[in-house]
């Protein structure tokens, strides 16, 4: 990684000999064409290597007439960022690749932009009153990068000691409004808190505009382009934080020496956030206390921890290539012990302390499996395999529970997972070569490749993992309308079948002659796509695949075939 | 330090016994109400958080009473806090100050405690608009309030009282502030970072906000030094209106690196621009990208916003053959571009050393426990503001006495210490200087360290009493060296009892002064101008002794008596926050934000990236970092 950045330093100093280029143009207003100035312009290089991190260039400003000239510039290929204050900024390269030859001036290139709109309101308990430090944020529906349906926020405000919020620069459309967070009500002091004299344990239910405790109830609101959206108000219940307590026990009604009870709180918005104390539990009669739970789904999990054993490295979410810019749960800082046993227990949190919340925990049992790996013999590119059980809700992997480590296999391929507390697990394999797949896991007879593997405490079942090498190498250029290549766009991989699994997607992007390679792939019926313009991560959307799925080039891969494929760009506003 | 620690376990474990204990007819109680300062108006909806074992929490009802009944024997404290009203611990007696310093109420079996009254002032706000240099709103701007704090040694630092965020139309209000006075600090150290999502522990803003190089880290009015900035008065119940102007102007950083060897350019260098740490708990963070040129030498940091900073050069990968760096050099950017800053790399040197103690051989366990750290220092003083962290952090010294510092680059140091307290360290030399009182310059060609450590250490107990002879109970008893008051491990402090007196342990041979303030922000007797008056007093009358304290005289069974000394400094309310001191990872730990330990989530992407592009993140931030903040206490 090092070297790479070193390399590129050096080839933009070794190229400076050749004439520069420059790229001229004005930015604009869009329906309207008036000049915005003080609008900010960047040219980005794609990266030589899709592996390679973009470097930030310098920033050109629009003049009063809207014009900008980007000088200095290597011959290439570039796309340029636009972002104006009160405008939306495309969240990708909404304009072509300009390409600039040696010392050539490109010119004429006209970059319309929307203007945002703003919304504003007052958040007021039920006896009107106003509500100070409640977060108000605009949702909008979308996919992330595990594929999962979740909220992103659009933007996002908090209220003042006057009940006044105003979230601003928001890109045109329709947005669901949310005020409260069921996660930052224990915001520390200082971090984002607006201030230290912030009355902890407050809480306010999260509430969708107008006034709806679930997304079912809500209404979405229209941000118009240019306007001022107010008196978008929320009267909220204002609620105290709650405590949970309980006890810990096990199947014979005894409890542990010693155990850790963690509060995994579920956002509103998806994804987790989580805390644990130690202190809350009293190995002396097994019960456990949690104070300062705000109102909201949350989950409790008691871990029974073997004092003195080396903790497993955490386990890291799978982020399908090209998926890893938008990071939603993050790992646990720190070694952690090895877990014994363990329950979980969903509990939501209303108008009352929650009181004698059982959780039985049943002891970690050991899953005996065998690794088979086909048309690979056993060496270094083997060696680094390991097979991990990663814990899943629904299907859908979540990141604060513990899970037993990643295991390698036996010489003879046998492995045993020690200590899996029942629950549900998703199979992962790690270690993968890039020709590698993962080509079947099946626990008992069940299939736990396209399925989660739930887990009783009385199972004898065995997880037998398939691992081949023989995996598909897909090929090809994205090529424009006039048979041009497509230098740094996003290539998608997008399954027929199966396309609940993240892990056979790809996301990769085109090189400076729009060339691209996906490697590992699982055989089956694919289609390559390229947006000239895409949401994050929008192709887990069915609806959003279904419009889109005659663009698409279709691709079968077999096993060790290497298919090319070349697909043309789906432009901007198809 | 350690001490406390264990003494509140012990209280834990009292509790516990008692708790599994059959339910008895002598649980105690304690009752109150929560009135306003001054006006003496109940204040209803105040929660009322009572810390000791168990915690509790209560809210206040219309007549601001409150009660906890159920409890336990043992030690309790109280904290209020109410909407629109300075948190207040009860018995505090700096507004807004640190938990924990307000008074332990003794409860003994089936006592029932009355009439605690808490009263508490109420904030105020700061409110006005952002613009920008052309006089246009500035939006997603962070205002920071911020007040100056010691910290643990003594150093100068700020800490946050309130932030506010503006939005399109330039508006912002910071509200609930405890009434003080306050520097006005905009802008945040973070490139790119306007925006932070809710979920992440963020105020929010638009994803539309420009994501690049934006206004940097300035004081009102527009200055880049602390020094230079202005304050502003909070008043309690007041609205105080501020208008603040925020730079957009980008400026470049040129300079050349210069291998201290060959006086040639370095074939590679990585350059770092770090923003000087002036916030508590702040990170710096490495900002804009860096380009060296290896054929000339050249460096050139563009887009860098008007503010102090570090700027280093270093060679490749730490920890290998041919790795250094440069020293730390203080850069100001403000109204033009900086050119012509040379950066000398050298490569590391380590320094090899023994301890040799005055007295027995050390058991293991001391000696495991035993660090020697260099932080760098400037004319004798350290540098408190870099987050380059001090070097060293010896792992356990070979059974002989005898260690390595590696990886240290040349310049000057002070040394500090982390080691037991049945010891001190009774000398230090550097190539035959003392360098226990004296800065350790550290050059190419290294000399070798010696520390001596004795068992010989002083205690010194005493009873601090009031203007009537009484006993002053929850005082603060200073002990502060006649001389070498840059060396902060000599400085102790212990808290008195409920019947006055106090233990000071692990003194080395010296004289000595012992002070008790009534009222003192926390280490503020670090500063010499705060001691400057009291000094004067202390030779004549019974205020405070004066005392030499050598290995035999100071085991005199005998308590001195102390009377706590009226408040002689600013008595504008101040305020103080512990958060670790050297340590560059304050921040980020700051920005995950929602759920305390084990929690995050949405990590920063560029605070991670800055991290990991800092100099040296990885080897030495922690590495110096502690020992200082053991030794002081």
């Amino acid at each position: 990684m090092k070297l790479a950045v070193v390399v590129t330093v050096v080839m933009l100093l070794q190229a400076s000999s050749n004439p520069s280029g420059t790229i001229e143009g004005i930015v604009v207003r869009a329906v309207t064409g008036e000049p915005i100035s003080g609008a900010r312009v960047q040219a980005m290089a794609p990266p030589s290597q899709p592996s390679q991190p973009p470097q930030m260039p310098p920033v050109v400003t629009t003049d009063a007439a809207g014009r900008f000239i980007v000088p200095q510039l290597e011959p290439g290929v570039y796309r340029l960022f636009v972002s104006a204050d009160t405008y939306v900024s495309p969240e990708y390269l909404t304009e072509k690749p300009v390409n600039v030859a040696s010392g050539q001036k490109v010119s004429g290139i006209r970059i319309p932009l929307t203007a945002a709109g703003n919304v504003g309101g007052h958040v007021r308990d039920l006896d009107g009153k106003p509500l100070a430090g409640v977060p108000v944020q605009l949702l909008k529906p979308v996919y992330n990068f595990r594929g999962e349906r979740t909220l992103r926020s659009a933007g996002a405000g908090s209220t003042n000691d006057r009940g006044e919020y105003r979230v601003f620069w928001v890109t045109p459309g329709r947005y669901y409004v949310l005020a409260g967070s069921a996660v930052s009500i224990r915001r520390p002091p200082l971090s984002g808190a607006a201030s230290p004299n912030e009355m902890p344990g407050q809480s306010v239910l999260p509430t969708y505009y107008p006034n709806a405790a679930e997304l079912s109830g809500a209404t979405s609101i229209e941000i118009q382009s240019g306007a001022d959206l107010n008196g978008v108000d929320f009267a909220v219940e204002r609620q105290q934080a709650r405590r949970i307590r309980g006890r810990v026990v096990d199947a014979t009604g005894r409890w542990p020496s010693s155990a850790t009870i963690r509060l995994v709180t579920l956002s509103a918005i998806g994804g987790t956030s989580g805390r644990s104390s130690p202190q809350s539990y009293n190995p002396i009669d097994g019960t456990f206390e949690l104070q300062d739970v705000p109102p909201g789904n949350h989950e409790v999990i008691v871990e029974v921890t073997s004092p003195g054993a080396p903790g497993p490295p955490i386990p890291t979410p799978v982020i399908p290539e090209g998926g890893g810019r938008v990071g939603i749960v993050t790992g646990i800082v720190g070694g952690r012990a090895l877990v014994t046993a363990g329950a979980q227990v969903s509990v939501q949190v209303a108008g009352a302390d929650v009181e004698n919340l059982v959780l039985t925990i049943g002891a970690g049992v050991p899953i005996n499996g065998l690794l088979v790996i086909e048309a690979a013999s056993r060496g270094p590119a083997t060696d680094g395999l390991r097979i991990q059980l990663v814990p899943s809700r629904r299907g859908q992997i979540v990141s604060f529970v513990q899970a037993p480590g990643p295991t390698a296999a036996n010489e003879n391929g046998t492995f045993t997972l020690e200590n899996v507390v029942p629950g549900e697990y998703r199979v992962q394999v790690i270690g993968l070569q890039p020709d590698f797949y993962i080509k079947d896991a099946r626990f008992g007879a069940r299939d736990v490749l396209n399925a989660p593997l739930t887990l009783s405490a009385t199972t004898s079942d065995k997880l037998e993992v398939v691992v081949s090498a023989r995996g598909g190498r897909i090929q090809g250029a994205i090529t424009n309308q006039d048979s041009g290549p497509v230098a740094g766009v996003a290539a998608v991989l997008v399954p027929n079948d199966h396309r609940d699994r993240p892990d056979l997607f790809r996301n990769v992007t085109t090189d400076q002659n729009g060339r691209f390679v996906m490697n590992g792939v699982a055989p089956g019926n694919y289609k390559v796509f390229a947006w000239e313009t895409m949401e994050p991560f929008a192709y887990y959307d069915p609806d959003f695949i279904k419009r889109y799925e005659q663009k698409g080039q279709a691709v079968n891969v077999a096993e060790s075939s290497t298919p090319t494929v070349d697909a043309r760009l789906i432009p901007a506003g198809q | 330090m350690k001490l406390r620690v264990a003494a509140a376990g012990c209280i834990a474990l009292v509790f516990m016994t008692s708790f599994v204990a059959p339910q008895d007819l002598s649980k105690s109680s304690i009752e109150g109400a929560v009135i306003q300062v001054g006006t003496g108006s109940p204040i209803p909806d105040a929660r009322v958080m009572l810390m000791g074992n168990p915690a509790l929490a209560t809210i206040t009802d219309r007549f601001g009473k409150y009660s906890f009944v159920g409890l336990g024997p043992g030690t309790y404290r109280i904290a209020v806090a109410a909407e629109g009203y300075a948190r207040q611990e009860d018995g505090q007696r700096v507004l807004g100050g640190p938990q924990g310093q307000g008074t332990a109420l003794n409860l003994t079996s089936g006592q029932a405690l009355k009439d605690i009254l808490i009263r508490l002032t109420p904030t105020g706000t700061v409110t006005g608009h952002v613009r920008n240099d052309r006089q246009q709103p500035a939006a997603g701007v962070q205002v920071q309030l911020v007040s100056p704090v010691y910290g643990p040694t003594g150093d100068r630092r700020l800490m946050s009282v309130g932030i506010g965020r503006s939005n399109d139309r330039g508006e912002y209000r910071i509200y609930w502030v405890t009434p003080g006075r306050y520097y006005v600090v905009t802008g945040s150290d973070f490139p790119g970072g306007s925006y932070q999502s809710i979920e992440s522990g963020g105020l929010g803003g638009s994803p539309n906000q420009f994501q690049g190089p934006g206004y940097g880290v300035a004081f009102h009015p527009v200055v880049s030094d602390p020094k230079d900035a202005t304050f502003v008065t909070v008043q309690s119940g007041r609205e105080t209106n501020l208008d603040v102007v925020v730079s957009q102007k980008l400026y470049r950083v040129r300079g050349r690196v210069v291998d201290a060897r060959s006086g040639r350019p370095p074939g590679n260098a990585r350059i770092n621009l770090q923003g000087r740490r002036f916030l508590e708990g702040a990170g710096a963070v490495t900002r804009t990208l860096p380009v060296y040129d290896s054929a000339t030498g050249t460096f050139e940091v563009r887009d860098v916003p008007p503010g102090l900073y570090y700027l280093t050069a270093n060679l490749q990968e730490p920890r290998t053959a041919g790795a250094g760096t440069s020293r730390p050099m203080p850069i100001a950017v403000s109204g033009s571009d900086v050119d012509g800053v040379i950066l000398t790399v050298e490569p590391f040197v380590s320094i090899s050393g023994r301890i040799r103690i005055d007295g027995p051989p050390l058991s293991a366990q001391e000696l495991n426990t035993l660090r020697v750290n260099l932080q760098l220092s400037a004319d004798g003083k350290r540098l408190a503001d870099t987050s380059f962290g001090g070097i060293g952090g010896l792992r356990t010294p070979n059974a002989d006495g005898s260690f390595i510092l590696r990886d240290v680059m040349p310049g000057e140091y002070r040394l500090s210490f982390f080691h037991s307290p049945n010891y001190y360290v009774k000398q230090a030399s550097y190539g035959g200087n003392d360098v226990l009182n004296q800065p350790i310059v550290v050059s190419s060609s290294p000399s070798t360290l010696n520390i001596e450590l004795s068992p010989n250490v002083a205690r010194i107990t005493g009873i601090v009493v009031n203007s009537r002879q009484q006993p002053a109970p929850n005082i603060q008893a200073v002990l502060i060296p006649e001389k070498d008051r840059d060396r902060a491990e000599l400085y102790s402090s212990a808290t008195t009892d409920a019947s006055g007196g106090f233990i000071l342990t692990g003194i080395a041979p010296g004289d000595y002064k012992v002070f008790a303030w009534e009222l003192l922000e926390p280490y503020a007797y670090f500063d010499p101008k705060n001691l400057e008056p009291v000094e004067q007093q202390g030779t004549q009358g019974n205020r405070h002794g004066v005392f030499g304290c050598n290995n035999r005289s100071a085991h005199d069974p005998r308590p001195l008596m102390f009377k706590p000394l009226k408040p002689t400094t600013d008595t504008a309310p101040r305020s103080y926050l512990f958060v670790g001191v050297e340590d560059g990872a304050g921040a980020v730990g700051a920005g995950v934000g929602a759920g305390g330990e084990g929690s995050g989530s949405g990590l920063g992407a560029g605070v991670d990236d800055g991290r990991r592009g800092g100099f040296g993140a990885g080897i030495r931030a922690g590495a110096g970092a502690n020992g200082v903040l053991g030794m002081s206490e």
